[in-house]
């Protein structure tokens, strides 16, 4: 095994670690069930690889704008979230999601089935990125993006998402504005999904419409499911086993597929809650308390 | 002081007028029933005081506000707390997050909800306290989803209470419960407004209603029929009349 392949693992994963994260917020925190993450993964890639291969922007600029655009169409992807509920808004995120692809396939400026090619490596002080810093520089981001999350989760926006996900009326009776928690959870992940986009397009250096196509999209539920919903290292988990199993299974060649679906048929029958929700032996539902017990005895203790 | 005005209230569901011309005032700190037969419109009521429906003409006026114009959120951040018919406590959260998540009624709004802490002291202080008075103190760290329907209430009660309501709507908080539950809703009622919270409370149990509340509100079919005591309404022939049938019918 080169280091070469395992800094390009490296890569995907942590590109696979922040699509998990982003789309547990969705999901795992406020609830919508999203199934078309990858067009958000597809927009912050296309945006970024038009403005520095088109336009000729800066890096550094188009990763700042790939991020605020993924943000941006998250929210107005978000907004029929505010009308429909549950499998209506499943149905609605597939179609979107085939929408997106469809646009990058068809449009011309967006380069067609062959998508776009020679998208360059960022540079910093001069210096090119190589697979090493580049492998470095991934992971950095998805350790920032975690750390982002835990910080969300420790505030009263968590509690907002967590309320909306309980039960919409009951949520708004305690003040919680569900389109504004909507529309928050929509650019939250939109925005980090654009940066995962970003980190994508400019490792692979080509991007086709096929990278962002709905089987994407199910790899990207399947690591939070299988992970854990709502769980901080559930997502995680899920994203650092999809991208190693069927690396894992290579030596059985032709059937690698195969057992891969078998493993996730079997996590999800014996273990529904994730596994993370498996190990606590709780629901999703229930989120940070525990650790806080001793800090509430203490006070109440005052 | 008034604390809660209705005002010429009318809602029409299709062909049914849900609510007719409906007016009444509630006092500060008074614990108002309002009874009525199924489909009396109760129900809906609430939920125009509390901004799920809109009606169709009337007013609601709390503090100065017209809630009709108002989202429900903005509703619970004026001072207007609500439980559900069919208990909406948080399934899956504990019953210390169900208290905290009703403590951000104020912050959910606003940035702030970005860095406060629900687990800060000042939130914690305030929702253990909570817990304390609807005797919930046992059940802190149970999911609420695994706890009896007569906890349930309290945790929903307690829930609306986080958010520091000067009017407090209870819709039917002792239905399913047995005489034990009860007890501890009536006391628990009484508790609340003997700290100044102004609660209207729509109900079917008449012992409950008839030892809780300070005036009752009667309706049928949408109408306002009668308004006063428990006495007085109790020996009113238009409710018997409602609740009963008239002579003439029977």
């Amino acid at each position: 095994m080169s280091l070469d392949y395992l800094l390009t693992i490296t890569v995907f994963m942590s590109v696979n670690v922040i699509l998990a994260t982003s789309l547990n917020v969705l999901i795992g925190f406020a609830g919508q069930v999203s199934l078309g993450h990858a067009a958000f993964f597809g927009i912050g890639a296309y945006t970024s690889a038009i403005l520095t291969v088109k336009v000729g922007v800066d890096y550094w600029w188009a990763l700042v704008l790939s991020i605020i655009i993924g943000g941006l169409i998250g929210s107005l992807l978000g907004l029929p979230s505010l009308r429909v509920r549950e499998d209506f808004l499943v149905l609605a995120t597939i179609g979107m999601n085939f929408v997106v692809v469809s646009i990058f396939n068809y449009v011309p400026f967006f380069g067609g089935p062959y998508g776009i090619i020679s998208i360059p490596r960022p540079k910093f002080f001069g210096h090119t990125f190589g697979t090493r810093a580049y492998a470095m520089y991934a992971l950095i981001w998805a350790v920032a993006v975690v750390l982002f999350v835990i910080f969300l989760s420790k505030r009263y926006v968590r509690m907002g998402f967590d309320a909306l996900r309980e039960n919409e009326d009951a949520a708004e009776s305690i003040g919680v504005s569900s389109p504004r928690y909507k529309i928050y959870a929509f650019t939250i992940a939109g925005a980090l999904a654009g940066l995962a986009g970003n980190l994508w397009a400019h490792y692979m250096t080509v991007i086709f419409p096929d990278n962002f196509s709905f089987p994407v999209s199910i790899s990207i539920i399947t690591m939070v499911v299988i992970g854990g919903l709502g769980t901080i290292t559930g997502p995680i988990i899920g994203a650092v086993l999809v991208t190693i199993l069927p690396e894992l299974l290579r030596f059985i060649q032709d059937y690698r597929m195969f057992v891969y679906g078998m493993i996730i048929v079997f996590t999800m029958l014996f273990m529904p809650s994730g596994i993370m929700g498996f190990l606590r032996g709780v629901s999703n539902g229930s989120t940070f308390s525990r650790k806080y017990i001793q800090k509430i005895r203490r006070i109440a203790g005052s | 002081m008034v604390a809660l005005s209705v005002e010429n209230i009318s809602k029409r569901f299709g062909g049914l007028q849900a609510l007719k011309e409906v007016s009444f005032q509630v006092e500060k700190a008074e614990i108002r029933a309002i009874i009525g037969p199924n489909g009396a419109g109760k129900t809906t009521l609430f939920n125009i005081i509390n901004g799920f429906l809109k009606p169709d003409s009337g007013r609601v006026l709390f503090n100065g506000f017209n809630l009709v114009v108002l989202r429900p959120n903005k509703i619970s951040q004026l001072g207007i707390a609500r439980t559900f018919q069919i208990v909406k406590t948080f399934l899956g959260m504990t019953v210390l997050e169900n208290i905290l998540a009703g403590s951000g009624c104020e912050i959910y709004h606003q940035i702030t909800s970005f860095f406060e802490k629900p687990y800060g002291s000042r939130y914690l202080k305030d929702a253990l306290k909570i817990a304390e008075s609807c005797e919930l103190q046992e059940y802190l760290y149970s999911p609420a989803g695994t706890l009896p329907l007569g906890i349930q209430r309290k945790v929903e009660i307690a829930r609306a209470l986080a958010t520091k309501p000067q009017l407090l709507l209870l819709d039917e908080p002792v239905s399913g419960l047995n005489d034990l539950e009860t007890q501890e809703i009536v006391k628990l009622v009484k508790k609340i407004n003997s700290q100044g919270v102004t609660v209207i409370f729509v109900e079917h149990d008449m012992h409950f209603t008839n030892e809780v509340a300070h005036r009752i509100t009667v309706l049928d079919y949408g109408v306002k029929i009668a308004e006063g005591t428990p006495r007085e309404v109790m020996s009113d022939p238009k409710v018997m009349e409602a609740y009963l049938g008239s002579e003439e019918s029977a």
